[in-house]
């Protein structure tokens, strides 16, 4: 099988996206934090007058976040309605025609990312996950639902 | 060059505005787009039959360049050439109820027209700054903006948790942006609606906001222009916390967040509101309190919905007419009821369109807390009695005293 992905990295995870799924790669992006928010959320960002919630692929996924000196890069992806677009590290290449056979999530991965993966890719000596547009969204739409913040915690509320 | 122009073209743009559209023109003088090989070109791809394509005006050929995948480029390169683009720029034109059209005349140029409709909702907007971010203020919602620099500080008071102005006849509860938005303010961690309670008195602008009839005075670091914001929504996850109305990009590309003035008041509301110890159960939203020392007595609690002012007797003079006294407010006079001999403050409040006063010896804070009352206990102007704070309080009966004063 044969497939057109945007290699990202997250941290030290290669993280697989299918070129139908993303719209464009913003880079050097001015985010407008959003406070109050889930953690999930990392702001604002302006793609030519859109407005567009940017989600912290890190925090989303769980795992570390390691950016370059340059700062992130932004996957905008084709949600329906709402435009997002998914923070990620740095974005490694965009590839078509890889002709990889997917293997299964190893049953060792988190369960969070076991959820939105749609196998495991062999690129080069790098294993990459390859992830599932339509599970994503979901859980990013979970992950913005879940209640919000909790940095208020000190704010003398002791309930 | 070759059919004998000049090396320079001159590519025009126009925009104008009219009857609720906004039209942008641009025109160049180039070579213009030949009927002749769209007509070519869509049979060639199989769009159209030779005969279809021989029936085709000149406009209606013109036409096919907004079809999914047309071009007439003999040549694709990364970025051009597919027959993307115009496909796409009408789509996205008629996505926002717009239009796009097509004049070409071969060896004249190019004019392509865009119609975009005003309906999207712009609104004029203040944009101010708390703890160096920027948020826009709704016009609608705007009252006034108080500096606070040139305000009279006895006109602000910090009474318990919360940070209250007497503006002319209102006391109006103030809100730390910054706090509220959990920034940081500069009030400390309850800076929610504290607004500068530890130390000072709050620094900055006061932006005096209306929403759902209720008034709020938005303490704010600085104040920048008024603009005529395009409101675009927020994704849902960011619409449910109930203090946006949306965002807008700035003039230099930022994104900035409107706030909500009404969500923002009940969530400054909800944060001014100590929780409940395990001990007491708060059965109903407690109606805030202004507490007063009454000599003689401890202290009494007024409702502080009706209450207009609070002044020290060191700055406003006690009348007397016999037995009577009565202090001077907005030009009219107004009955005191002293709850005690040692009268050093009055509290001015409505009571059925009249106005009245309560003489009393300091004002202490307003309270908030959920209190245990007793009815019936108490002195005779108390309707009900309990313990705040370990000692004994009365809740002052304003209808009985506003009856007693009417009479």
């Amino acid at each position: 099988m044969s497939h057109s992905l945007v290699l990202t990295r997250i941290g030290d995870a290669h993280i697989a996206f299918a070129l139908s799924e993303v719209r464009e790669v913003l880079l050097d992006v001015l985010t407008t934090p959003v406070p109050l928010s889930p953690s999930v959320i990392s702001g604002l960002v302006n793609l030519r007058g859109e407005v567009l919630t940017a989600v912290d692929g890190p925090t989303l996924l769980g795992l570390p976040s390691r950016p370059p000196p340059g700062g992130p890069a932004h996957l905008v992806l084709r949600v329906e309605g709402q435009g997002r677009s998914l923070v990620v590290d740095e974005v490694l290449a965009v590839m078509s025609g890889v002709d990889h056979p997917l293997r299964p999530p190893p049953p060792t991965l988190s369960p969070r990312l076991r959820e939105v993966c749609a196998g495991v890719l062999l690129i080069g000596d790098q294993l990459a996950i390859l992830i599932n547009g339509g599970p994503l969204v979901k859980l990013i739409l979970h992950a913005a639902a879940a209640p919000a913040e909790p940095r208020r915690a000190e704010a003398g509320e002791p309930e | 060059m070759a059919v004998g122009k000049p090396p320079t073209g001159t590519l025009s743009l126009a925009a104008r505005h009219s009857g609720g559209v906004v039209l942008i023109e641009v025109t160049d003088d180039g070579k213009g787009i030949d009927p002749a090989a769209i007509r070519d070109s869509a049979v060639r791809k199989g769009l159209l039959s030779e005969a279809e394509a021989r029936g085709l005006s000149e406009a209606e050929a013109l036409e096919l360049v907004f079809l999914p995948g047309f071009s007439t480029a003999t040549e694709v390169t990364r970025l051009s050439g597919r027959g993307v683009g115009m496909d796409v720029v009408r789509t996205q034109l008629r996505q926002v109820g717009g239009a796009v059209d097509l004049q070409s005349v071969k060896g004249a140029g190019t004019t392509l027209r865009l119609r975009l409709p005003l309906t999207l909702a712009i609104v004029p907007a203040l944009v101010v700054e708390a703890n160096g971010r920027t948020f826009c203020v709704p016009q609608a919602n705007l009252v006034e903006i108080v500096d606070t620099v040139r305000l009279d500080p006895r006109r602000l008071q910090r009474v318990g948790g919360a940070a209250v102005l007497r503006l002319r006849d209102q006391l109006l509860p103030l809100v730390h942006l910054g706090g509220a938005l959990g920034l940081g303010a500069k009030g400390g961690p309850e800076g929610g609606l504290s607004g500068g309670a530890e130390g000072g008195a709050p620094c900055g602008t006061i932006v005096v906001c209306e929403a759902d009839g209720g008034r709020l005075g938005l303490i704010v670091d600085a104040l920048h222009d008024t603009e005529e914001i395009v409101v675009k929504p927020l994704s849902p996850e960011l619409k449910q916390q109930g203090i946006w109305a949306g965002a807008t990009v700035r003039g230099d590309g930022s994104v900035t967040l409107i706030l909500d003035i009404a969500g923002l008041g009940t969530r400054a509301r909800a944060l001014g509101t100590p929780a409940p110890t395990a001990a007491v159960q708060r059965a109903a939203p407690v109606d805030p309190m202004l507490r007063v020392a009454v000599a003689g007595v401890g202290q009494a609690l007024i409702p502080l919905h009706p209450v207009l002012r609070c002044d020290d007797l060191q700055d406003i003079t006690l009348h007397t007419q016999g037995a009577l006294r009565l202090v001077t407010y907005d030009g009219d006079l107004v009955p005191v009821r002293p709850l005690t001999e040692e009268l050093r403050a009055v509290v001015i409040f409505e009571r059925g369109g009249a106005r009245f006063a309560l003489g009393v010896t300091e004002v202490l804070d307003v309270f908030a807390e959920p209190t245990r009352l007793t009815p019936g206990l108490g002195p005779a102007w108390a309707k009900a009695s309990g313990l705040v704070r370990g000692s004994p309080a009365a809740l002052v009966d304003l209808d009985t005293i506003a009856a007693e004063l009417s009479r």
